[in-house]
């Protein structure tokens, strides 16, 4: 199979450099105009469990990277989620609370407000954030070296205010 | 369902608690609806109880309000348990006025922390630098609580007496502290007498270490209060003295001396006061004389320690102070001070009978005692004939040296030698070392030493054996000669001083210049 962009962090460009003037942020709604742009697509294509499926994947590529890329390390699990809280407010990703944290165990619940996929849609009856459920795995897995089973409970798009969101070690 | 019913019902969700026996029967989306409603009533009950463990599966506006209060309320939790773990990095930033007030609160405990933790650091760097003192001070520090118990021990203890900290805590107080700092701690304890005492309490006292040895110590006493300012014990920094108790006590002994060594040399460059006023001045000095007393003159040769120079000197004055120590008694009845010439003893003579007998023995129990301590420096004691009291002390103290004079002549081999037994030298000693004298023994003797001396003959001796013997053949018996050369040697010694010795002026004459010069010839060795 041949590829033409297998992901490096280096494919986000130089944004100082190529936005001088706009700087590095962008309006939520060219962001969910692009996703849901793609979901669409990937939908008509592939059918909605794939699309997910995909998405999915994406997320937790997109959650490795950023762990990797912007957390880096942490000592602990506090400083895991104090660094992961700071950056994802400062990205404007959302506003993540620890509900419940169980690291012995290796289960969470996570709520993420304002999250930037899915607060302020319509309802849909049916949860949405399944992107946001692969970038979560991805930067448990990135802290922890190991995988996680991340599902979203409660969303906006059934009509919470939050998005919630349980994490659960997958015993190997 | 009529409309009423429905209201009734929805009102009896509201108003009550339980489930109304009026769900059974309804069509299921009411009955789901109703459920609905007592899902949320449920959950929100749970969570005014505190209780945030429970899940809302239903969907919706009203019940994601709820789960967002109740996802706040759990991230909240979590936040105080890390807050209660240490980490005031966090921060609350909904729930409007609560937060304000979490957020100081973290700030308040983190400056709580902080400082108690600055106040920790400082109290464990103040104990450290007490401790490094406390620890590493030869003085010994001893706190002791209200019951006189020990509180804490420096190490150094084990320095000073011995014992190991454990084991002086292990001591009976008796032995801890000595029953002088006893009675002063107990005497402390005593408000009335605490208020009295002027403070820090400095006590000097002898103690015993641990290998039975005694040392001085000197410990200054000190009260401890608590934080209220109530008494709780005491503080005691003690510390060995000994070497400085010693020197003190070298000092005191070295002022007594002198003061001693000062009265007598003045009494003996003439004193203008009556005798009662000299027994007045010396008992002012804390000198007891005696009416009845000996006086000894003791002579030591210091030439045989090889020593010169300062040395030398320091070392034959240290053993004048030692001898003059060894000698002198605290009640008085022997007294001894340095003269010019040695050492002067009065020795305090409470019977007389066989007074001259006592004064030899005393004398020899001296020289005894002397060359005991002192092997290599010759001494000779010399006793001078008796006078009651003081006037006549001068006197008295000459003629001890007369004797020590004397009796190397006379009795070279003795160590002691009493003026009464000196003859004739009691009147030529002191003669002869005058000019006057050096004149008479060269009028008299001079050309037979001369003659001896060019001749390498020693006619002198003849001279002295012909003049102490009876006849030329006893003193040719004892020069192991014949005694016409005894004779012939008599004709010379004549011929040459130009005398006759059967003339009896020129014996006199002659005894006397030889026993002088055998006087100045012991000045000159």
């Amino acid at each position: 199979m041949t590829r033409n962009y297998e992901f490096s962090w280096d494919l986000l460009g130089d944004i100082q450099l190529g936005r001088p003037n706009l700087g590095p942020m962008v309006g939520i709604d060219v962001y969910r105009l692009m996703q849901y742009c793609f979901r669409d697509v990937l939908e008509q294509n592939f059918g909605a469990e794939k699309a997910d499926q995909l998405f999915f994947e994406a997320g937790k590529l997109a959650g490795m990277q950023f762990y990797l890329n912007v957390i880096k390390e942490a000592a602990n699990f506090n400083d895991f989620i104090k660094s992961l809280q700071a950056a994802l407010v400062e990205k404007k990703i959302g506003i993540l609370r620890v509900e419940s944290a169980d690291f012995d165990h290796g289960k969470f619940i996570l709520s993420i407000f304002e999250d930037l996929d899915c607060s302020g849609l319509p309802e849909l009856d049916h949860v949405l954030c399944v992107y946001d459920e692969g970038f979560l795995a991805g930067l448990f897995e990135g802290f922890t070296g190991k995988k996680y089973q991340v599902q979203e409970v409660d969303c906006w798009c059934t009509g919470d205010r939050t998005c919630r969101f349980t994490a659960e070690l997958i015993q190997q | 369902m009529k409309r009423e019913a429905i209201m009734a019902l929805l009102g009896e969700l509201l108003q009550r608690r339980g489930i109304s026996d009026q769900l059974d029967g309804q069509e299921p989306s009411l009955r789901q609806l109703i459920e609905d409603f007592i899902a949320i009533r449920d959950f929100t009950h749970a969570i005014s109880n505190g209780d945030l463990t429970q899940n809302l599966e239903l969907k919706g506006f009203w019940a994601g309000a709820l789960k967002a209060l109740q996802a706040n309320l759990r991230h909240l939790t979590w936040q105080a348990r890390m807050v209660a773990s240490g980490d005031y990095s966090q921060h609350v930033d909904f729930m409007g006025d609560f937060s304000i007030a979490f957020n100081t609160m973290i700030r308040r405990l983190e400056q709580a922390e902080e400082n108690e933790r600055k106040y920790i650091q400082a109290l464990k760097e103040s104990e450290q630098k007490y401790r490094l003192i406390a620890e590493n001070t030869d003085d010994v520090i001893l706190l002791m609580d209200r019951e006189l118990g020990v509180r804490y021990i420096s190490p150094s203890i084990e320095k000073l007496l011995g014992y190991t900290a454990e084991e002086f805590q292990q001591l009976p107080l008796a032995e801890r502290v000595l029953p002088l700092m006893e009675s002063t701690l107990k005497s402390l304890l005593n408000p009335e007498q605490l208020s009295q005492t002027q403070l820090p309490v400095l006590l000097e006292l002898e103690q015993r270490c641990k290998n039975g040895k005694l040392i001085w110590m000197e410990s200054l006493i000190s009260i401890v209060k608590d934080d209220t300012g109530q008494f709780s014990g005491f503080l005691c920094v003690t510390r060995n003295i000994t070497i400085r108790k010693q020197t003190e006590n070298l000092l005191q002994r070295s002022y007594v001396r002198k003061q001693r060594n000062d009265f007598f040399n003045q009494l003996l460059q003439g004193s203008p006061g009556s005798e009662a006023e000299i027994y007045a001045a010396a008992l002012r000095l804390g000198i007891q004389l005696y009416p009845r007393f000996a006086v000894l003159f003791l002579d030591i040769e210091h030439d045989q320690t090889g020593q010169e120079g300062s040395e030398g000197l320091r070392q034959k004055q240290q053993t004048i102070d030692t001898v003059l120590d060894m000698l002198n008694t605290p009640d008085g009845s022997v007294i001894a001070w340095e003269a010019s010439t040695g050492i002067g003893i009065l020795h305090y003579l409470p019977v007389m009978a066989d007074r001259k007998i006592q004064e030899l023995a005393i004398a020899n129990g001296y020289a005894h005692r002397v060359l005991a301590a002192f092997p290599d420096s010759p001494i000779r004691i010399g006793i001078s004939d008796y006078f009651d009291g003081m006037l006549e002390f001068t006197r008295r103290f000459e003629h001890a040296q007369t004797a020590v004079t004397a009796g190397r002549v006379l009795v070279p081999q003795e160590l002691v030698c009493h003026f009464e037994d000196c003859g004739v030298y009691q009147v030529i000693t002191g003669f002869a070392m005058t000019e006057e004298a050096c004149l008479f023994v060269e009028r008299t003797l001079g050309r037979l030493i001369h003659y001896d001396r060019l001749n390498g003959t020693n006619l002198i001796l003849t001279l002295e054996k012909i003049l102490a013997g009876p006849n030329t053949k006893e003193v040719a018996r004892q020069l192991f000669v014949h005694h016409k050369t005894i004779a012939f040697r008599k004709q010379r010694i004549e011929q040459i001083l130009n005398v006759s010795l059967d003339s009896a002026d020129t014996r006199l004459l002659l005894e006397m210049a030889l026993r002088l010069q055998k006087i100045a010839q012991i000045y000159v060795i």
